[in-house]
């Protein structure tokens, strides 16, 4: 099995380099037939290097210890779901997951479009190849997965403790599922530039492209966070770590992208903006992928230093400048008659969207470099921490809340002031109401307020949007209610879609600033039988026992939290002590409810049972989560192309 | 043709004043923001801007990282502070005792006020941008001067377009017209 995933790794090298010369050969000449034998070359190899996947899956799940990678990500005793997810557990690894998410991708992209865009799928074939070359190239001669120890270990070192959780064991691939994702943009803009088709056609054909990608994306950014909850102990979800702030940029611009491409699609206008969304899109993921594995950064998240450092620098450059040189030399095919009616039109609202997403990205992205930059510059490291970047970015995100709420009111092409106050009146009013009664309840600063008011102003543009378009149809067409709202929102997917993606952003952003803002903490070392306060809850410690489960040691704690004089729940904080590593995982204990979280940390105990506890309690955690859900509702509900209908009266409701 | 020339160079000189404008009130908005907040004591100020030091949780204040090694550092910090030390003195010390890394937000000075600037600026100069990027296009798209980017096969695509969205604009209009009623 060794030998057959390395060998399929070599073979799918060569058929990648086949496939990359033979299609700019085919595109170049104009020959069908090599363009059809480049279509192949990329099924055989994603087929390939398939096989090279299943043999590493088998190779962990057989626990054979004499591949080094297995012997250090994979032990016997772990459960088989680990063993599985060691697969991105380590460098290696990682980079077989990313080359085999971008075959299957590449596979999808090339079979769906088997009859479509002539002219730019030889390219589309010859980017997502040059891609898996390189990637196949570092498995090979830098990290190679299938590398042999001169002996075999007994037992292997196992699977880092911290990534042995359910959301480590489904963020990663999600993450990936998104990062790769992007290439197909990416592969379809060289293309459309490469060929100069650069009508609207390779747009429509990525729209659902970038729109999974986002998808994946958003849910892997969040169940890192989720992970990062449970896992690390110590009361938050985001801590501005430079692998968090590289999975955040490229969401960041793709984001800016799914909107300034309205434009395009509607006015072709922003053609050059739009490409360049796209490659910077691209070019952050592996930019991302880059900061993970160079070392250059300190992060808790990065994989151990390697030398992948300077190859993914180089493979970056190369990106930047072929994408960049053709996006220059096809400048004047890509300038647009770029007229608007109005400033106060929809069109204006996105382009200040665009500039703050962009802005943000930009703020994450000097913030991560600038302990590198201001080293290079005089020698001394400027470390840049979660200090930095809040200040930075909330400000800037509430700045977006605000846009988010106001880019739906406005018409596209012109707004009337009229218009605008119908529009604005009751949004407004929610806004403005919910911050004048968190005020005379004294609740939270500034931010919290703003972003409290944002929040409810966002959900009051999206509640008018449907109400209105509720009400249009069922006059329209006497239709129930129930049966408009349906009717409705199926009839234009991306826009309620949309509409649904900034509830779940609202959601998210209720969360943050609740679990944020309002968090309360707690330390206390308790006998068996003492009590501690947080918030409404009187928490008594019981007991401390320690036993041993699936060869790990267990310290576990337990607690049972009153609210008033009745028991309401236990909690059971642990601190598991895996074997062959050096410090103990916090297996934190949280009560979740719609409210708030009590999230217990059993921090440190004697041999007299007096132990240590850190109780946190943050409000709103939940609603972050929720959100994901509505968001991820949103977006399938978006991806799903709309009916036609020749009722163009109520084409829009 | 005098006047046009003249009123293209007014509208210039304004974007350019405003672009300065957006600059200054960009960098005074980074130094505000790279203050110290004298509102919260200086024990809680200054967890807040201290990394965490050991090598699980790097860069993590010290007021909500929540290991040991951040307890110790906590236990330090109020030490160094009851002393009646400046903020400055207690970060020279810490800094000396651990890492230069320890200070996680830059100060409000030299270098490290480029850190706070370069994304306020950004924005404020991106937005005095966008702003001038969207009165050149309506200007062109109400006065018909279209400019030399607009290519022939453009305007024969956009002409019945906007043909066919003016049609569907009164129609909606007319509908949320009545929505209004």
């Amino acid at each position: 099995m060794i030998a057959l995933g390395h060998s399929a790794l070599v073979a799918a090298f060569a058929t990648a380099a086949y496939t990359f010369a033979v299609a700019l050969l085919g595109a170049h000449r104009r020959q069908p037939a090599l363009v059809a034998s480049a279509r192949n070359g990329v099924y055989v190899t994603s087929g390939l290097v398939v096989i090279a996947a299943a043999s590493m899956l088998w190779l962990l799940a057989n626990d054979r210890f004499v591949v080094r990678y297995v012997a250090e990500n994979s032990r016997i005793a772990q459960p088989l779901i680990y063993k599985m997810s060691a697969l991105w557990g380590g460098m290696a690894g990682s980079l077989l997951l990313w080359t085999v998410v971008l075959c299957v991708y590449s596979t999808v992209a090339t079979w769906s479009n088997r009859r479509r865009h002539p002219e730019l799928m030889p390219y589309v074939y010859a980017v997502c190849m040059f891609t898996a070359m390189f990637f196949i190239a570092l498995q090979l001669f830098a990290a190679d997965p299938f590398e042999t120890l001169p002996f075999t270990p007994l037992d292997g070192r196992g699977l880092n403790p911290l990534l042995q959780n359910p959301a480590m064991a489904i963020h990663p691939p999600n993450l990936y599922l998104g990062f790769v994702g992007f290439t197909i943009p990416f592969a379809f803009a060289i293309g459309a530039l490469a060929s100069g088709r650069l009508d609207t056609s390779w747009l429509h054909a990525i729209r659902r492209w970038t729109i999974v990608a986002w998808f994946f994306l958003s849910i892997g950014i969040t169940l890192g966070a989720q992970w990062a909850y449970v896992e690390l102990g110590w009361g938050g979800y985001w801590g501005w770590d430079p692998v968090e702030n590289a999975s955040l940029m490229p969401w960041l611009v793709a984001t800016a992208y799914l909107h300034s491409v309205m434009i395009e699609e509607k006015k072709q206008m922003l053609r050059v903006w739009n490409m360049l969304m796209v490659i910077a899109t691209f070019a952050l993921c592996i930019f991302g992928t880059f900061l993970t594995r160079s070392g250059i950064v300190s992060s808790v998240h990065a994989f151990t230093t390697s030398t992948l450092g300077p190859l993914f620098a180089i493979f970056l450059a190369i990106i930047l400048a072929v994408s960049l040189g053709l996006v220059a030399w096809r400048l004047p095919d890509l300038r647009s008659a770029n007229q608007l009616e109005s400033v106060l039109s929809r069109e204006s609202s996105f382009l200040f969207n665009n500039l703050v997403l962009v802005v943000s990205c930009f703020a994450v992205l000097w913030g991560t470099m600038f302990p590198v930059i201001s080293e290079a510059v005089n020698g001394v490291k400027i470390t840049v921490g979660p200090p930095f970047f809040n200040r930075v970015n909330v400000p800037i995100f509430l700045l977006l809340l605000a846009l988010t709420g106001i880019g739906p009111l406005i018409a596209w092409r012109r707004a009337s002031w009229p218009s605008l106050r119908r529009a604005f009146v009751w949004p407004s009013i929610a806004g403005s109401g919910t911050m004048v009664v968190l005020l005379v309840m004294r609740v939270g600063g500034p931010y919290a307020l703003m972003c409290m008011g944002l929040s409810a102003f966002v959900v009051g543009t999206v509640v008018q949007e449907f109400w209105r378009g509720m009400r249009a149809r069922a006059s329209a067409n006497n239709e129930s209610w129930h049966q408009a709202l349906v009717g409705l929102t199926l009839r234009n997917k991306r826009r309620y879609g949309g509409y649904i993606i900034h509830v779940g952003i609202v959601l998210m952003a209720v969360g943050i600033t609740g679990s944020s803002v309002f968090q309360s903490e707690v330390e206390a070392t308790l006998r068996p039988g003492e009590t501690v306060d947080i918030g409404t809850y009187r928490l008594q410690y019981e007991e401390l026992n320690h036993f041993q489960t699936s060869g790990v040691d267990v310290s576990s704690a337990s607690l049972v939290a009153f609210d008033g004089d009745d028991p309401r729940f236990r909690l059971v904080p642990q601190r598991h002590f895996h074997p062959g590593q050096e410090n103990p995982t916090t297996e934190v204990a949280i009560w979740s409810s719609l409210r708030h979280d009590l999230y217990i940390v059993l921090a440190g105990w004697d041999a007299q049972q007096t132990a240590t506890f850190k109780a946190y309690l943050n409000p709103l955690v939940k609603w972050i989560w929720i959100g994901l859900a509505v968001l991820a509702l949103g977006t399938i509900l978006a991806m799903f192309p709309d009916r036609r209908h020749s009722q163009v009266g109520i084409a829009n409701y | 043709m005098d006047k046009a020339h003249r009123e293209a160079g007014n509208a210039k000189l304004i974007v350019l004043a405003a672009a300065a404008a957006a600059a200054a009130l960009g960098l005074g908005a980074a130094w505000w923001i790279a203050q110290p907040d004298h509102r919260i004591d200086s024990f809680t100020r200054l967890a807040g801007e201290i990394g965490c030091q050991c090598p699980t949780c790097p860069l993590r204040p010290i007021a909500t990282c929540g290991c040991g090694f951040a307890d110790g550092m906590l236990a330090e910090l109020r030490e160094l502070v009851d002393t009646g030390q400046s903020d400055e003195q207690i970060m020279t010390t810490l800094a000396a005792r651990y890492d230069p890394s320890v200070r996680i937000k830059p100060g409000g000075s030299g270098l490290d006020l480029a850190a706070w600037a370069a994304p306020i600026l950004l924005l404020t100069v991106g937005a005095v941008g966008v702003g001038a990027v969207l009165s050149r296009w309506v200007q062109r798209g109400t006065d018909g001067t279209d400019g030399r980017e607009q290519a022939t096969t453009s305007a024969e695509i956009t002409t019945p377009l906007a043909n066919e969205d003016a049609r569907l604009r009164e129609i909606i209009e007319r509908e949320l017209g009545s929505l209004g009623d």
